[in-house]
């Protein structure tokens, strides 16, 4: 059991629960900023989206160092290697129940590494880009990237896709964990592990 | 007590200084210094050549637009307006040839006003001035010129003539000549910004100009202000109260957010100047904002009453989807996806005990 109680380490998992505390907050705030579904919160709204901005930032910024230098140098289990290729493929077989049996592919399998360990981490500093960019229109620190887009209008388009290209994998991903691997969600979120 | 301008009067003549101080935001004491500057320049009468390519002469209605007397005769009457296409007697090879002798007596001195975007596709020739295209015009007439100004969205980025620009190449007067120039867009421009501008030229000269230009530039003293953060219904925008059906008069005053307003993306002084003599504005008057004073007009604002703009679909050309049908068509494949999967789970009794084989204890 020892190896268990290490495959989550606390840091990490306080970590996912600011880092999901805020996509959610982020999104709720930017969906009510895109189209206000009730009245009278827009001050409130954007204010939570400012404050979530920055934190979850600086979320991923520590837990990058986390993974590099922290206890558990964690980043390999996200690096893709060349076995990666094959393992994608049994990982399918798997998920389409055309194999019953779930392969050995180390901590997270292919799909997971490449949303965890570079999709999203990717798109949040693209998001984080636009978003400034929409922060201080009048500041020249983003600007490059509104006059790459084609003006303020656009990126407030790309901002708001790239929030459905989070909705859209979060959503498989809180399904995959609750309707895969349940035990592995008790302990992400509540360091856990239900005895056998 | 007359002053030099035909039929103002000295005191009607200080109200028009104390105006235009009001216009560049300047403190009254500058109203005698102003006077003094106009006055002097009357005298010189400073020569300007004011021409039109791709344009609807919208801007030039705009500036003559009536207030007896206007602000723009008073200018009118300091400048020497040597070739204006719709405000001069002159035509045919007279008017033209008022131009050339304007280029070589003048040379250097000379304000080159330019209204209208140019089409530089097929050798400029969607659009002639005399026989020579409006392309060259420019080119020739810029190189001597004391200051550019390019007046309205047309000349300023190419506004609605560079909207599907792939036929006759309609460009800014800054892409043909390839060095930047004093910009006033807008659509129209207003006759505050155009006056203000020649006038900050005429007190303070060419580098208090371009000094003063933002990056776009644009005068700052005009452009400085985002609509969204003066706007007189801004305390709809945060009560969260928006016009979604323009036939409700319930919704008649509430923000036009929902229904495509530029307001949060547009700088300009329209709530604080208005239009028309100071009689109204687009929002006031129950229309969202175009955004008309930004690079992005006409094209990448539009549609004009979307809030956000559309997606084209690769291989379809023309056929644009808005960003919401998207997320919506995505959001149905995804959970529709998961239903299936989930049956999967439940059917190969699978549910919640999948994952990875337990590494612990191999
Ligand atoms: C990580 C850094 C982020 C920054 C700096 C940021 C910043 C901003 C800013 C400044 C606005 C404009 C607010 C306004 O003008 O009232 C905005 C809007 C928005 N944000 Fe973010 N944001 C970030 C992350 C996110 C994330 C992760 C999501 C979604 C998961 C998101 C979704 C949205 C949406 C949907 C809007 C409204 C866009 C529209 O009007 O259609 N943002 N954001
Ligand atoms: C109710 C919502 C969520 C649940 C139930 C959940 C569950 C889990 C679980 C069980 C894991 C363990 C890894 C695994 O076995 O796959 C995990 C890892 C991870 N989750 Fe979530 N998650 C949720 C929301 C989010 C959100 C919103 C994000 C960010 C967009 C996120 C980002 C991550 C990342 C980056 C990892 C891997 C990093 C690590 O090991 O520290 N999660 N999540
Ligand atoms: S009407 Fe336009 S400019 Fe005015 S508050 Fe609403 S969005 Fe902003």
């Amino acid at each position: 059991m020892a190896r268990m109680v290490e495959e989550h380490p606390l840091p990490a998992r306080v970590m996912h629960w600011i880092h999901l505390l805020c996509m959610g907050g982020l999104a709720i705030s930017g969906w009510y900023i895109h189209r206000p579904f009730f009245g009278g919160g827009m001050g409130i709204m954007r204010w939570v989206h400012f404050i979530c901005m920055y934190v979850v930032l600086i979320n991923l910024v520590t837990r990058i160092y986390w993974a590099f230098l922290g206890a558990a140098r964690d980043w390999h289990e996200f690096s893709l290697r060349p076995r990666d290729i094959r393992n994608t493929v049994k990982i399918v077989v798997y998920y389409l129940f055309i194999k019953r049996e779930h392969p050995e592919v180390g901590k997270y399998n292919p799909p997971q590494k490449l949303i965890y360990g570079w999709l999203w981490p990717l798109l949040l500093i693209f998001q984080a880009i636009s978003g400034f960019a929409l922060y201080g229109p009048t500041a020249d620190y983003f600007a490059w990237f509104t006059v790459w887009v084609g003006g303020l209008a656009h990126v407030r388009l790309i901002h708001y896709m790239t929030m459905w290209a989070f909705i859209i994998t979060v959503a498989l991903h809180v399904y995959l964990s609750l309707a895969e691997d349940f035990k592995s969600f008790l302990y992400m979120f509540f360091g856990v592990r239900p005895e056998e | 007590m007359e002053s030099i301008f035909k039929g103002l009067s000295r005191r009607d003549f200080l109200k028009y200084c104390a105006s235009i101080a009001a216009m560049l935001g300047l403190s009254e004491i500058y109203i005698p210094q102003i006077a003094a500057a106009l006055e002097e320049a009357a005298k010189g009468k400073p020569p300007v050549i004011w021409m039109q390519g791709q344009s609807c002469a919208g801007c030039t209605i705009s500036f003559i637009n009536p207030r007896e007397p206007t602000p723009a005769e008073l200018v009118l009457d300091i400048l020497s307006v040597r070739f204006h296409p719709n405000i001069m007697a002159a035509a045919g090879d007279v008017a033209l040839n008022a131009i050339e002798t304007t280029m070589e007596e003048a040379k250097g001195k000379y304000v080159y006003i330019f209204e209208g975007a140019l089409p530089k596709a097929e050798g400029g020739r969607f659009c002639e001035i005399g026989e020579t295209s409006a392309v060259d015009w420019v080119k020739r007439v810029a190189k001597d010129a004391h200051v550019v100004i390019a007046i309205g969205a047309c000349a300023s980025f190419g506004g609605i003539p560079a909207a599907n620009r792939e036929t006759t190449g309609a460009s800014s007067v800054q892409d043909i000549l390839g060095t930047p120039v004093v910009k006033i867009p807008g659509c129209p421009a207003h006759p505050d910004w155009v006056i203000g501008t020649v006038v900050k030229l005429l007190l303070f000269g060419k580098d208090a100009v371009l000094d003063g230009l933002d990056k776009y530039g644009r005068p700052k003293e005009f452009y400085g202000t985002l609509i969204h953060d003066n706007c007189p219904r801004r305390h709809w925008f945060e009560a969260g109260k928006f016009v979604e059906d323009f036939n409700d008069p319930e919704q008649a005053n509430y923000c036009l957010l929902l229904k495509g307003c530029k307001g949060p993306f547009t700088y300009a002084d329209c709530p604080k100047r208005k239009w028309n003599a100071g009689t109204n504005f687009c929002i006031d008057a129950n229309a969202p904002c175009q955004g008309c004073t930004q690079p992005e007009f006409y094209v990448k604002f539009s549609p004009l009453y979307e809030k956000l703009p559309e997606i084209g679909i690769p291989g379809i050309a023309g056929y644009e989807v808005s960003a919401d049908t998207i997320a919506k068509v995505l959001g149905i494949v995804t959970v529709a996806g998961i239903g299936l999967h989930l049956v999967g789970q439940i059917a190969t009794g699978r549910l919640g005990k999948g994952g990875p084989p337990e590494r612990g204890e191999k």
